[in-house]
């Protein structure tokens, strides 16, 4: 009983001294910890025996955690193996292959090659290469037997769209000019997508992934002002820098818009694929929908406020010029439908989904004549929001309320 | 916690090269060498709040710090260090390069001559005239290089630490851009209501410009200031040093000084402990002490056999069905079976700590997540003591703690010493039934506080005699003081340091008395991503593993000394490490040994941390327990 009495510090004290003793043996290990055991959820009317059932589960456990554990990973691809030499002997077992299978043992390798990108020094990334390699094999293993299986059409858009920032943009310079095709990977990832119904979250991973790629491509160039941290509040956006013809990104930057606009589109798709419209996956997607139209709203935004307020030397008023009058309209169009969507994508419970909106209001006042009813309303719209939001975050968001007011 | 002695400062070798005086003078700004301007810097230094500090803006050659700060980037290596008090990347020592060979000292020619000329005799002579401080120490330097990057922040502390007399940060953040108020990292400076005791809020806080420098005297026990989270994703570099007493053979040395001037500060250092400050801390550390026929209840419990149980008793939780059903108000039902109990007993027996996950019903759990939520979202939150209204009090002082909190006690603002020393005049015991009378004045005021109210209740709940019934039978032991505070951590603001606990000198000479505390920690956070540790607002126990002087006890707090626990994972120092939850209770039996901390919550946390505190002092019915077996 007197071990009862033993505080967290004296207890933690005998059991090292035990230990170093030997006194103890292997007794550090003999308790096993909640941590080092894996619980898996399976859904419901799923038979918790079924060796495929067993495995979504792990996969779908990795796939919503942090996916920070390389070791769940190497677990889920040693248990493909695993089944693959068994269905080898069991011919029951290989009917069970399916495309799904064959999509999570394709996945888990991808995976695999960011935990392999931060092991690897230097501009060649071999084991990279070599697991990007591997998944792209399991994968045609599994378009062989699953020809028309569209889960494993979006997961090779998945793994081509990864494969291009982590493996090859990685060791690009300004002036490099190897030969990597990879537009054409780009296009073949693109002709790929398709919305899986089973899978929209994966889908919307893809279509991130595509918008990642998009931003590293418009940003090539620019790491190292990005690093010491671009200013929020900075209104000089950032310009691309000119690539040669022969530069392997050239020509995916030359279409950066129309890229844009097919991402576009294809959340658009995903949004109406959604059925449950109170789900954060709709939130998210209608967000994404909505940033995308911010941005395209900003060139003609720019050129917009460049002609009407740009002289900050003249008082005098500036006349619109039909220039300015397209711009501002079209940049209203743009920034009123974004508004609708982040108005979609707002949890009652995030303040920053609220934030957004406030931006985004903030932006459409701008566009509109100075002054104006229609822009003194907008501003409002957002000053309430901004307080509420400062109300329930502590202040958080305190400088876009002041600099709000400033503009009033 | 001991807070080592940094591994500066470096006695310098005499023979370095010394530049010439032109050339140190023609490295500053040439305005600090105008007697009119050292006049004006001294009358404001003399005056300044809230207590001397000063800056000067543009203080270096502008050229030689854009090659200091481009050499920092290229050849400096960072390492994010987190404790308790701060979180910061920090480089190794800048007081060594002089003992670095000619190849690597190739490599930082810039931030060399910069240190040459920051501890030349110009310089000093200067800095020593404007501050008052006296003579400064040539040969003995002091600098290292921090940088701050979103989420890092360093903790309210007074700097002193040996034979300092001054601190100075030169700031680098990028040239040519503004540092605005809002990106963070500001230096703010605290008041103190009397020596040692700051105040919660600072009075002062400049914001960093690129070749600004700052810095005050370093005065014991007043000295306090910290660095606010840097919020944004932005480099605040900035090089951080100390201008120490002279030396033996350096103008200015008096034999004995510096002894002199480190035992004092021991002295105040001891003093920080001693039972007189302990007096100005809020809440205070005491647990109210049981009364007897209360304690005797939980003696009979324990030591009652099942056999011999009564017949309306429960078996096994030896408690009526009436008990069981008061209980059943709060906790889960899982919780409540023979069973349930059985497990987490033998959990905590082998152990000594116990994480009971989903410990409050769904129906409380549910209602109380409802009302925090709507308090987080809906009510403004003061983020200043000034501020604070009742029934929430701020906890003080500021180099040890600040959260909002209930104690059940009357509510205390303080402004000046005079408010503390009436609160001691009239001390009150906790009482959660009184003071929720007092929310609960009218419908109004019930609809405003119903949170507090649903907490308080709570409060009331743990502090009944059957849950510290159902406490001793979890854990075999019996309560004999209690203490429960109900906590709220605000991001950007709160946090406590890594304290010990303190047993009850008035009982710890009762029979079976356990030189430990019985602490539970009920975690009622109601948002997310608060996980991996990243935004702070995580309980920590950890293990105090230097034989340490107890009038050193968590007093020596600065940048340098590393306790650090996060660099390595497996850290043995780490025993427990509990990120912000809801509804889970974790029980630990605390010895003198265990170090325990809150993490300061970072700006971008979802919501404040929320917790209930609850502290046993407890003795042993085991008969054996002072056997030698």
């Amino acid at each position: 009983m007197a071990k009862r009495a033993l505080g967290l510090g004296q207890k933690n004290r005998e059991k090292k001294r035990k230990v170093e003793s030997g006194s103890e043996g292997g007794s550090r290990n003999a308790t096993p910890t909640v941590t080092n055991q894996i619980q898996i959820e399976l859904g419901e009317g799923v038979d918790p025996d079924n060796e495929l059932a067993q495995l979504h589960g792990l996969w779908l456990n990795y796939f919503k955690s942090e996916r920070d554990d390389e070791y769940m990973l190497n677990g889920i691809v040693h248990e493909c193996d695993r089944l693959i030499r068994q269905a080898q002997e069991d011919e029951e077992m290989a009917k069970q292959l399916n495309d799904r299978f064959h999509a999570i043992y394709a996945l888990a390798l991808s995976e695999l090659t960011i935990f392999k990108a931060a092991e690897e020094e230097g501009k060649e990334r071999k084991l990279v290469s070599e697991f990007f390699g591997n998944a792209l094999d399991r994968l045609s293993y599994g378009q062989a037997a699953h020809p028309d299986s569209n889960l494993l059409k979006l997961v090779f858009a998945k793994i081509l769209l990864q494969r291009i920032p982590l493996e090859y943009i990685f060791k690009l310079e300004v002036d490099s000019e190897e030969k990597l095709d990879l537009h054409q990977k780009l296009e073949d990832a693109k002709k790929n997508f398709v919305i899986v119904d089973s899978d929209l979250e994966l889908s919307y991973e893809v279509l991130n992934m595509l918008n990642d790629l998009l931003d590293i491509v418009e940003n090539f160039g620019h790491e190292d002002d990005i690093e010491e941290g671009l200013d929020s509040d900075d209104e000089d956006g950032i310009d691309l820098v000119e690539l040669k013809t022969t530069h392997p990104l050239y020509q995916i930057q030359q279409q950066v818009p129309e890229n844009y606009q097919w991402l576009r589109s294809s959340f658009d798709n995903l949004l109406e694929s959604i059925k449950e419209k109170d789900s954060e996956l709709f939130r998210s997607v209608a967000r994404s929908i909505g940033e995308l139209l911010l941005k395209e709203a900003e060139e003609p935004a720019s050129t917009y406020l460049s002609i009407i307020y740009g002289n900050e030397d003249d008082d005098e008023d500036v006349e619109p010029t039909d220039e300015s009058k397209e711009a501002q309209k079209k940049a209203q169009e743009l920034t009123k439908k974004a508004l609708e969507y982040l108005e979609k994508a707002q949890n009652e419970e995030d303040p920053k989904t609220w934030v957004q909106v406030a931006e985004a209001q903030i932006d459409l006042g701008n566009l509109l004549d100075y002054q104006s009813s229609e822009q003194e309303s907008a501003y409002k719209k957002a000053e309430d929001i901004l307080r509420k939001a400062n109300k329930a975050t502590k202040g958080k968001f305190q400088f876009i309320l002041d600099n709000l007011l400033e503009k009033e | 916690m001991k807070r080592k002695a940094p591994n500066t400062p470096v006695i310098q070798n005499a023979k370095q090269l010394a530049l010439e005086e032109d050339k140190v003078k023609s490295l500053f700004n040439q305005k600090i060498w105008d007697p009119e301007f050292r006049e004006q810097m001294k009358n404001d230094i003399a005056n300044s709040q809230p207590y001397n500090w000063g800056t000067i803006i543009d203080l270096v050659d502008d050229e030689l710090l854009r090659s200091v700060r481009k050499e920092i980037e290229n050849e400096v290596h960072f390492t994010r260090k987190e404790t308790d008090i701060y979180k910061i990347n920090q480089s190794g020592d800048l007081a060594n390069l002089s003992g670095l060979d000619w190849n690597d000292l190739s490599r930082l020619p810039n931030l060399y001559k910069l240190r040459q000329i920051m501890y030349s005799q110009q310089f000093r002579d200067f800095f020593a005239y404007i501050t008052g401080s006296g003579k400064l120490s040539g040969k003995k330097t002091d600098m290292s290089m921090q940088h701050y990057t979103k989420g890092c922040h360093l903790l309210t502390h007074d700097d002193v630490i040996g034979s300092r007399r001054i601190s100075f940060i030169l700031y680098l953040p990028e040239p040519d851009r503004k540092w605005k108020s809002h990106y963070g990292g500001g230096l703010r400076l605290f008041p103190s209501i009397k020596e040692n005791i700051p105040y919660s809020d600072p009075s002062a806080k400049l914001v960093p410009q690129f070749n600004q420098i700052a810095f005050f005297k370093v005065q014991p026990g007043f000295s306090f200031h910290d660095v606010e989270e840097v919020r944004v994703d932005k480099h605040r570099l900035s090089i951080q040093g100390w201008y120490h007493i002279p030396q033996e053979g350096e103008e200015g040395y008096v034999p004995g000084e510096e002894e002199a001037w480190i035992s004092q500060n021991i002295s105040t250092l001891a003093q920080l402990e001693s039972k007189t400050l302990q007096d100005f801390e809020f809440p205070n550390a005491e647990r109210d002490i049981l009364p007897f026929h209360q304690v005797k209840h939980y003696e009979n419990l324990l030591t009652t056999d099942e056999s011999e149980l009564e017949s309306e008793l429960v078996n096994a939780l030896k408690l009526t069905e009436r008990e069981i059903e008061f209980l059943a108000q709060y906790i889960s039902p899982e919780y409540l079976t023979k069973e349930g109990l059985a497990s987490l007993q033998s959990k905590f027996i082998e152990n000594s700590f116990l994480e009971i996950e989903s410990f409050l019903n769904d129906p409380k759990a549910d209602l109380l997540k409802k009302l925090i939520k709507h308090v987080e979202l809906e009510k403004e939150c003061p983020m200043e003591a000034k501020n604070v209204e009742a029934p929430w009090k701020t906890a003080t002082p500021s180099h040890k703690w600040r959260y909002l909190y209930i104690d059940g006690k009357p509510h205390e603002k303080f402004s000046t010493e005079e408010d503390m020393i009436e609160n001691l005049t009239y001390e009150e015991s906790a009482n959660f039934k009184w003071l929720k009378e007092t929310l609960i004045k009218d419908e109004k005021t019930r609809k405003e506080n119903e949170a507090e109210i649903a907490l308080v209740e709570l409060a009331q709940f743990f502090k009944s005699t059957v849950f510290k019934k159902y406490i001793a039978n979890l854990t075999l032991l019996c309560p004999l003081s209690e203490k429960i505070i109900i906590r709220r951590f605000r991001p950007g603001n709160d946090f406590t340091l890594a304290t010990q606990c303190h047993l009850s000198e008035i009982l710890k000479n009762v029979e079976g008395f356990v030189d430990a505390i019985l602490e539970g920690t009920l975690c009622l956070t109601p948002t997310g991503g608060w996980e991996s540790g990243e935004v702070g607002g995580y309980e920590l126990y950890m293990a105090d593993e230097g034989d340490v002087e107890r009038e050193d006890t968590q007093l020596e707090r600065d940048v340098e000394d590393a306790t650090v626990y996060r660099t390595d994972d497996t850290g043995d120092s780490v025993l427990l490490q509990r990120p912000a939850t809801w509804n889970s209770l974790v029980l630990v039996l605390r010895d003198q040994s265990v170090l325990e901390f809150v993490k300061y919550i970072n700006m971008s946390a979802e919501s404040s941390r929320w917790d209930l505190k609850l502290q046993w002092d407890i003795k042993s019915m085991d008969a054996d327990e002072s056997d030698e077996e």
